[in-house]
């Protein structure tokens, strides 16, 4: 694990591994979680947090999580999740909201790091999955984005701290400090796919939303 | 003769908010939109968010709603046109009953204007489909309250186009 607060980021010492050149296939190790695994180690940490899930992060979430009634999918508009989880956590400051974030779909809207950076919920944990089978692309490497420091971006920009996890056993561990930290926090988990890319969920987004705040709602 | 100032002040568009409840103003600060930034930081019931590019503006907001808040978003008829994907996906089809309070740069009553961004804006709602009240004076202020309503029975987004340079 590494980590990083404002102020104290010094650069990786364990960055990300290079992607050109490897492959992954299945049953290979690979340095770094298989995403279900990720999606778990999530998934027992969570507690009453609302999480807002996107992409192929969703497609593993919706697989593992056990209060759908606490999940907003983004089944479109891929790239606002960390966006409406700011919006979820500014209007819910007593609960922790999760925003289940990737790679790809965070590279599309960066300028976001610094929206979350500049309002600063407290309750704002913001997941990464950084997919080295690059799902979202049908495995074409962009080269040009592999050198990005996300987690340096996320401290620069207002984060009050950042977390990286390749190990599953420091995932598992690492989680439950992360998960206490005030925010907003920025955890990057390296991942990979073991299996076939899981479907997205059945439920229509409109659904779902509505179902989640009927469910705020009564809560009063 | 009587002459009437044409005006909108910002005291004027405040005013309807509180009245409605409003309760997050969700905005790319702007030089269109910078009149409000001074009435805004100082009325205790609103809270601003800022973004770094208008497209995240309906995102927030959304969240805010589903969360039970009463957003509004404030931004430039260009960051429309930036916001197209926010729109259709975020407001139009999960239902979300939002106002957004847009800047009509280049507009101009006498129908002549070079600028693209106030010749397209109309258009582009119509093709979304998305109703909207235009705002020059303080006259036309309860239009936001209009909108907010019409929002609200129709769980969509309305568009309220501010046509005017903002008194002080």
């Amino acid at each position: 694990m590494n980590e990083s607060a404002t102020g104290h980021h010094s650069p990786n010492p364990n960055p990300l591994p290079q992607r050109e050149g490897i492959r992954v296939s299945p049953g290979i190790p690979y340095p770094g979680i298989p995403y279900r695994e990720a999606a778990r180690a999530v998934n027992y940490h969570r507690g009453d947090a609302l999480v807002v899930s996107t992409s192929s992060a969703l497609r593993e979430w919706c697989q593992v999580s056990e209060r759908r009634e606490l999940d907003l999918d983004m089944t479109d508009c891929m790239d606002r999740a960390p966006a409406v989880g700011l919006g979820l956590a500014l209007a819910q400051p007593e609960r922790k909201v999760l925003a289940l974030d990737c790679d790809s779909t965070l590279r599309t809207n960066l300028g976001g790091l610094a929206t979350i950076g500049e309002s600063r919920p407290s309750n704002l944990v913001h997941f990464v999955f950084d997919d080295a089978t690059r799902p979202s692309t049908g495995g074409l490497p962009i080269k040009e984005l592999d050198h990005l420091d996300l987690a340096s971006m996320a401290i620069s920009s207002g984060y009050a701290k950042a977390y990286h996890f390749d190990r599953l056993e420091e995932l598992l561990i690492g989680l439950e400090d992360a998960m206490r930290q005030d925010g907003p926090v920025f955890v990057l988990v390296s991942v990979y796919r073991e299996d076939d890319v899981p479907a997205f969920p059945d439920r229509r987004m409109a659904e779902g939303w509505a179902q989640v705040r009927e469910h705020l709602a009564g809560q009063g | 003769m009587t002459t009437h100032e044409v005006v909108l002040h910002p005291a004027s568009v405040v005013e309807e908010l509180k009245k409605n409840n409003i309760s997050h103003v969700v905005w790319l600060p702007d030089s269109e939109t910078n009149f409000m930034y001074q009435l805004l930081t100082g009325e205790p019931s609103l809270s601003l968010v800022p973004v770094c590019r208008e497209g995240e503006t309906m995102a927030i907001a959304a969240g805010l709603w589903v969360g039970g808040k009463r957003p509004i978003v404030l931004i430039q008829n260009t960051g429309i046109f930036e916001s197209g994907d926010s729109i259709r996906g975020l407001g139009l089809d999960v239902n979300q009953p939002l106002v957004m309070l847009v800047g009509y740069r280049g507009w101009s009553r006498h129908g002549i204007t070079t600028d693209s961004a106030a010749r397209f804006i109309e258009h582009i709602l119509h093709a979304w489909g998305i109703n909207y009240y235009l705002i020059e004076t303080d006259e036309d202020a309860d239009r936001i309250s209009v909108a907010i309503a019409e929002s609200e029975r129709t769980q969509k987004p309305v568009a309220v186009l501010v046509g005017t340079e903002f008194g002080a």
